[in-house]
């Protein structure tokens, strides 16, 4: 340890306490049970010092200092308003000054029971007021957004708000205005606080300035009930609070996890709830009889279905499974289970986005080494990203990254459209969708000729012929210069682009760094580990592999087979063969590229088995519809994009007779005739006795590159944090806030087009009709349309715009 | 408690409710001359054009519009919120479209000892107007100390001082002006320049570098 | 009324009278810029020793000693900055604005002077935005330097290049707090900033900066062309030089006096500004302004004018600002007045500025409508105690003085309010 980082030693209130160098007198007084009152101090916060709340005495000062902005220093002796009468003073006149301009509206305000000042102004205030002149009064409450109430004249101009919103989210929407007592937090009317992190200021206002307006009056802290559960509406993984007023699901909080989120959820984790609670929720059993969905009993069902299992199994016809990607990770593995032991196929798949061999082992992969955490992107000298847009599919690891930009780190992102997030510094690299492969092949080819000497053969192989161009040049510069401290995440999109997987693993091991594969949904990588995947058995085992197949066959008493499956394409395409067609949280008929395929194929199929909560578009065709559980139903692990674990915890029971997706398929097992894993438990002591070894490291090769993309203008899409799915169903005030559907497209394509003129975008699937805007942010022959409920599109797909109507 | 201007302590939102139909839309002018202001400043800083581009929009206009402050900050990358918050902590950014000539008047003791707080309401009665409202040409406010004070009373229009006049003086002086009339050269012998002139040099674009 | 007999020491107000002291050749015909040119051959660490040696202390208020804050400039961190803090808002005080009136060279030839020796080559001048004609003089002789080639490039031949920026304010007094002066350049709220760090490490676009009065800029040419000796010679040991005082109020000849440090009150006050008009007697007057954490009655007029007598008899010497009260002023409505102008000015960043001035501004409401109790007296001055030295930057210190002084000096009429219900005074 050397002199600077040696602990600094003082007392607080004549007890001792030693915390390292640069710590606020307020963080060591917590260390030691010490809570000294605030409002404007938050320990994400940068220190502020304006509340005047933490006020202490500091022995050998003339003046009380502030605890949140003073550091300690060696033998300093600091007294609180335990042993210091300046200091109790000095607090008891800050809350009686707070509290002259306050109003009295305790009894009719969401902070009742939760509320700092009530709390702080109980403990360190005076008993009474002086204060008999008027208040100052402001129109209250006023909307600031859909989602946010603002009550000025509640407000302690504690600017925890409005510091957030600059430092933390980098939106700053939401601002002090005017000054002296007519201070006030506010917006401009016309740029209402649209930040998919709004929801953070109503939980870190120490009053009820800020408050949600779908909680508004609906329940007192002491009347929930909580559940710290985890949000399943990404792959970020937040700690959550779920909280429920008499079976109701009222709210969600952010809970404090600084290895994950911080103390922050974005929007959609907060507000996104309804739809568990919703009146449309599937909660009966649902089989198809003369054409017509009849509910029946969960033995009748779970009878039918296991009927026509063993009856495709006798007449010889495969079955297929596909998977969505919000499962619980036990439901996954369950699920991978059954496929292999009850259907007897390896015609799995939770992909959306199908890839090559490369997308394969990186899958594979993802169980162990290189990939990357929080942490790593919190050391990182430089963090780029490709083909993911981290603001829009990962919110908080957005905040992460534009925590590290805050700081100084250089941020490279690698897309075809600019994200919309505020990250400092960092440099957009236009790239259109489907040439990322040949973009990666010249940084790499750039990367060897700067020195380096890590890529692998096929690495080699894939880059000659590629000239790197000077952004590629940069690049690699930028890359060879931070080797062992570089941060590389890559968006699931990415697999679509034959090579660009494969080769972002194989630089990112060359250069030393660390690999973050983001995913979009919250079990997309819980899907991959558990070998929702024609190919990968859980654990990234391989089918192909006999001792791999020995290993599962030990545990399940089968062995899984030989064969590697087919993907969720060819499965649709071969549809009228199949003998039952599992959907497990799955919706093709919506989120598929190809809707129509998938539509087609779910018509087409003999027997079509949807375990899910809603009658979405596929479970409509489906013949059997076996209601599932919704995250915050029941027990589980989720594994986030880093491949932590997550526990999930219910806060309510199931909908009407849902259940967990491991119970549905135990059930179905059983009566189809096998053993097969009841409980959690048992199905965690089979994953622990399976994937005890971690499975041999698999070289990731990249092998044929993506032809680049057509000349003209080619599509990029991907689905915005504030989608039309069913999850956010119920969610109104939120879906007020989500951005309207536009075209995007690049001034030098424009041709005439003006922003907000209505537009036909023609793609090989379908066609839509919007406004159109004119950005720089998106890459020149490209255009942009977020996947929606009216448009189907496959990025790098090519496509043409005009102006619509006649 | 009301503000020195009189206004109660409630105001809206700034945003539509701050565009007056009269104020013109910003010129040419104004884009070629933020622009060199911006230059003025370190690399990186362009945040410090914010306030003369508030004085430069108010030039054009009169007071700063909400219009104003979402083309300030396009220019600048700032959020609207982010012009708002500054154009409202200062005095001397108005709110409304203000007359040829802004008449303010000290009350504090210096001047009100001298007539001050006379001249104010002689000059509310006169106009017709409360301090913070404008009467054809002529746009009243109640000031704080214009440290002038041995030329007590001090009331200046448009920021030109006049000094030691009676009360009876200043009145006559202001009336003129709510005529048509131009001000006669003040306490330093210069004649005032109107509202626009004098926010387009508060904005630093008439001075040497 | 009589002139004076007293005579003003005029450093830096010698050219007040001359009717071309503003112009470039008026004021080089006196002596200008030669100060300027012997301090380009000297070295910076040359110049910060004479103003350390001189025991020049700012002028704005705080009283710090000039060079000592010269010399925390790092010398390996550029750019540094120099600015000159010409937002002058402290009641009673108008002594900044008739020095750019009417000797604005002087400004920046000081200015100069400083930045040679804080290696900074740009230079701002941060003037309030209500001084037109002060800021029309400034642009003036701004562009006649340029123009003669004593800014920009190369100034003087001496191979350094120096810039002068006239930033406007717009109408804060907290922007005359050092570090909310730099935030209103940054183009921000003009609120103060925490320290650490110091402007002299982290200041203006956070690099080392410098911020003086425009008095204590225009003390520097003297101080170099005559020597830190010469400027010791005037005042005291503790408060060398001479300030210019601002007599205003109820006095016959209001105006600036350049007088030694250590000059007796009654010389100002009597002397200078002919006594209090007509023939009146004197209930109060100020130190240093509405800021004067004490104001003085007729008993401390013998009180010398230096920063550690006034400090001795119970105030602030401040900026210098006396400000004269006759015996029929009310003193009440006088402590409304400036408590509304601090409650007015507060930025409203911290809880004891913000909402403890609102209160002392409807007690005292209370007061002038006759609606004041005798409790309130002591209400307002527990808040005071709640203000003071809590806030988070020294308007708030200061925004208390009217209402303690007042109440301990004049605490019968208060209750003269109270017991008439209403004003017993006229003015």
């Amino acid at each position: 340890m050397t002199v600077e980082q040696a602990p600094v030693n003082l007392t607080i209130d004549g007890e001792d306490v030693s915390v390292p160098a640069g710590t606020l007198i307020i963080r060591a007084a917590e260390k030691i049970g010490k809570y000294i009152p605030r409002f404007c101090d938050h320990p994400l916060l940068d220190p502020l010092g304006a509340c005047r709340q933490c006020l202490v005495e500091v022995e050998g000062q003339r003046k009380p200092l502030t605890a949140c902005t003073t550091p300690v220093a060696e033998g300093m002796v600091v007294k609180t308003e335990f042993t210091s009468e300046l200091a109790r003073d000095g607090q008891e006149g800050v809350l009686e000054f707070l509290l002259i301009n306050h109003p009295l509206d305790c009894p009719m305000c969401d902070k009742g029971g939760e509320c700092p000042l009530q709390d702080q102004a109980l403990a360190y205030g005076p008993g009474s007021s002086r204060y008999i002149d008027p208040k100052r009064r402001f129109t209250k409450p006023v909307p600031i957004s859909p989602l946010v109430k603002l009550d000025r004249e509640r407000c302690v101009l504690c600017a925890r708000c409005t510091r957030f919103s600059d430092q933390i989210a980098g939106d700053p929407f939401i601002e002090l205005f005017e000054r002296s007592a007519l201070e006030q937090v506010a917006i401009f009317e016309d740029e209402p606080y649209e930040s998919i992190f709004s929801g953070n200021v109503i939980q870190i206002c120490p009053v009820g300035a800020l408050t949600s307006s779908t909680f508004r009056f609906r329940a007192r802290p002491f009347d929930m009930a909580s559940a710290d559960t985890t949000c399943n509406r990404c792959a970020s993984g937040c700690r959550i609070t779920v909280q429920t007023r008499r079976g109701e699901l009222v709210r969600v909080l952010a809970k404090d996890d600084r290895e994950v989120n911080d103390e922050w959820i974005c929007d959609k984790g907060r507000f996104a709830h309804p739809y568990a609670q919703s009146p449309e929720r599937v909660v009966e059993p649902l089989v198809r009889k003369n054409g017509e969905f009849v509910a029946v009993s969960w033995a009748e069902a779970v009878q039918v279905v296991a009927d026509r299992i063993t009856a495709a199994r006798e007449a010889g016809k495969g079955s297929a499974v596909i998977a969505g990607q919000q499962l619980v990770d036990e439901d996954a593995y369950a699920l991978s289970r059954f496929a292999r032991t009850v259907l007897g196929t390896n015609d799995v798949d939770a992909r959306r986005v199908l890839g090559g061999e490369d997308e394969d082992a990186v899958l594979a992969a993802l169980p162990k080494t290189i990939t990357a955490a929080n942490q790593d992107i919190d050391t990182a000298k430089l963090i780029v990203t490709i083909g993911v847009d981290l603001h829009e599919e990962s919110p908080i690891v957005f905040l992460r990254v534009r925590k590290a930009g805050r700081k100084g780190v250089p941020v490279r992102e690698i897309s075809a459209r600019r994200s919309a997030g505020n990250v400092q510094g960092a440099r957009w690299t236009a790239c259109r969708p489907g040439e990322e492969a040949t973009l990666l092949a010249g940084v790499a080819r750039a990367l060897e000729a700067r020195g380096n000497s890590g890529l692998d053969p096929s690495t080699r192989a894939a880059m000659q012929g590629v000239d790197p161009t000077s952004e590629m040049q940069e690049l690699a510069a930028a890359l060879q210069g931070v080797h062992g401290s570089v941060v590389i995440l890559v968006g699931e999109r990415l697999a679509a682009v034959p090579g660009a997987l494969g080769l972002a693993w194989n630089i990112t091991k060359a250069v030393d760094g660390t690999f973050g594969w983001i995913p979009r949904k919250a079990g997309a990588r819980g899907a991959a580990w558990a070998g929702l995947h024609p190919a990968l058995l859980p654990g990234g085992r391989s089918v192909e592999s006999t001792d791999d197949r020995a290993a599962f066959g030990e545990v399940w008493g089968i062995d899984p087979p030989s064969r590697r499956g087919r993907d969720a394409r060819a499965i649709f395409r071969t549809a009228p063969e199949l003998g039952v067609l599992l959907l497990a949280g799955a919706d093709p008929a919506t989120d598929f590229a190809d809707r129509q395929q998938a539509a087609r194929g779910l018509d087409d199929a003999p027997f079509v088995v949807a375990l899910d909560m809603f009658l979405t578009e596929s479970a409509r065709r489906a013949d059997v519809v076996l209601p599932a559980a919704a995250a915050y139903e029941r027990n589980g692990t989720v594994l986030n994009w880093e491949g932590r674990p997550r526990p999930v915890k219910a806060a309510v029971p199931p909908a009407g007779l849902a259940q967990a997706d491991y119970e549905i398929l135990a059930q179905i097992a059983n009566a189809a005739g096998g053993e097969f894993p009841q409980t959690l438990e048992a199905l965690r002591k089979e994953i622990k006795a399976l994937l005890v070894q971690p499975a041999a490291a698999r070289a990731v090769t990249v092998g044929q590159l993506a032809r680049p993309s057509a000349d003209g203008l080619v599509l990029a899409t991907h689905r915005p944090l504030l989608d039309d799915g069913t999850m956010m169903k119920g969610a109104d005030a939120l879906a007020q806030t989500a951005a309207q559907v536009v075209v995007e497209i690049n001034p030098a394509d424009a041709r005439g087009l003006t922003s907000g003129e209505p537009v036909v975008v023609h793609a090989p699937l379908g066609e839509v009709r919007a406004p159109v805007l004119v950005t720089d942010a998106v890459a020149r022959g490209v255009v942009f349309v977020p996947a929606h409920a009216g448009f189907a599109g496959r990025a790098g797909e090519a496509v043409t715009v005009e102006k619509a109507g006649g | 408690m009301t503000d020195i201007q009189g206004r109660w302590m409630d105001t809206p939102l700034m945003g539509k409710a701050h565009d007056h139909a009269a104020a013109p839309p910003l010129s040419e002018r104004f884009h070629a001359e933020a622009r060199k202001l911006t230059a003025r400043y370190p690399e990186g800083q362009s945040r410090s054009a914010l306030l003369p581009m508030l004085y430069l929009a108010q030039a054009e206009q009169g007071y700063v519009s909400a219009t104003a402050m979402r083309v300030i900050g396009d220019l600048l990358g700032l959020t609207r919120a982010q012009v708002g918050a500054v154009a409202t902590f200062y005095t001397m950014f108005k709110r409304d479209p203000q007359g040829r000539w802004l008449v303010s008047v000290c009350t504090h003791p210096s001047c009100a000892l001298a007539g001050g707080q006379q001249l104010k309401e002689r000059l509310e009665q006169e106009l017709g107007i409360s301090c913070g409202e404008t009467s054809g040409d002529v746009s009243l406010e109640e000031v704080e100390c214009l440290c002038a004070c041995d030329g007590a009373p001090v009331f200046s229009v448009n920021y030109e001082n006049y000094e030691r006049m009676s009360v009876d003086d200043a009145v006559g002086l202001v009336n003129r002006l709510r005529a048509g009339e131009v001000p006669p050269p003040g306490a330093r012998g210069e004649v005032p320049e109107e509202f626009g002139p004098v926010n387009h040099r508060l904005s630093g674009a008439e001075a040497p570098r | 009324m009589s002139t004076s007999t007293l005579q003003e020491t005029k450093v830096v107000t010698q050219r007040f009278d001359a009717p071309d002291g503003a112009r470039l050749d008026g004021y080089r015909r006196t002596g200008g810029y030669e100060a300027l040119r012997k301090a380009l051959s000297m070295t910076p660490d040359e110049i910060v020793d004479v103003i350390k040696t001189s025991g020049l202390r700012g002028r704005g208020g705080a009283g710090f000693p000039t060079g000592t804050k010269w010399s925390f400039i790092p010398k390996d961190i550029r750019p540094s900055y120099l600015v000159c803090n010409a937002d002058e808002g402290e009641p009673g005080t108008f002594k900044d604005r008739e020095l750019m009136e009417r000797d604005p060279h002087q400004l920046i030839e000081g200015m100069a002077v400083g930045a040679y020796a804080i290696g900074s080559t740009e230079m701002y001048i941060f003037c309030r935005g209500e001084f037109a004609y002060a800021a029309r003089q400034l642009e003036r002789a701004a562009a006649e330097a340029y123009e003669a080639g004593i800014l920009g490039k190369n100034i003087m031949g001496s191979g350094y290049d120096l810039d002068l920026i006239i930033h406007r304010g717009a109408g804060a007094y907290i922007c005359g707090e050092e570090t909310a002066l730099l935030e209103a350049i940054e183009g921000r709220r003009g609120q103060p900033r925490l320290r650490p760090p110091f402007p002299a490490t982290h200041g203006l676009f956070s690099k080392p900066t410098v911020v003086n009065n425009v008095e204590t800029f225009a003390c520097v040419p003297h101080i170099i062309t005559n020597g830190a000796d010469w400027f010791k010679d005037f005042g005291t040991e503790k408060s060398p030089g001479t300030k210019m005082f601002c007599l205003s109020g109820d006095v016959e000849r209001p105006g600036n006096y350049e007088v030694p440090f250590g000059t007796p009150a009654r010389d100002l006050i009597e002397g200078f500004a002919g006594g209090v008009k007509g023939g009146k007697k004197l209930k109060a007057f100020t130190p240093g302004g509405a800021s004067s954490t004490q104001f003085f009655g007729p008993d401390k007029l013998d009180t010398n004018m230096d920063w550690e007598s006034v400090m001795a008899a119970g105030s602030l010497l401040g900026t210098g600002a006396i400000i004269v009260f006759a015996e029929d002023v009310c003193m009440v409505r006088a402590a409304l007045r400036y408590t509304r102008f601090y409650a007015h000015e507060s930025c409203g960043k911290c809880t004891p500025c913000r909402e403890g001035t609102y209160w002392m501004v409807n007690t005292l409401e209370r007061f002038e409508n006759g609606q004041g109790r005798e409790e309130d007296i002591a209400i307002m001055n527990d808040v005071a105690g709640n203000i003071i030295g809590r806030s988070f930057c020294a308007l708030g210190d200061f925004s208390i003085a009217p209402v303690t002084s007042t109440t301990k000096l004049f605490a019968d009429e208060y209750r003269q309010h109270i017991a008439k219900g209403g004003c017993p005074f006229d003015r």
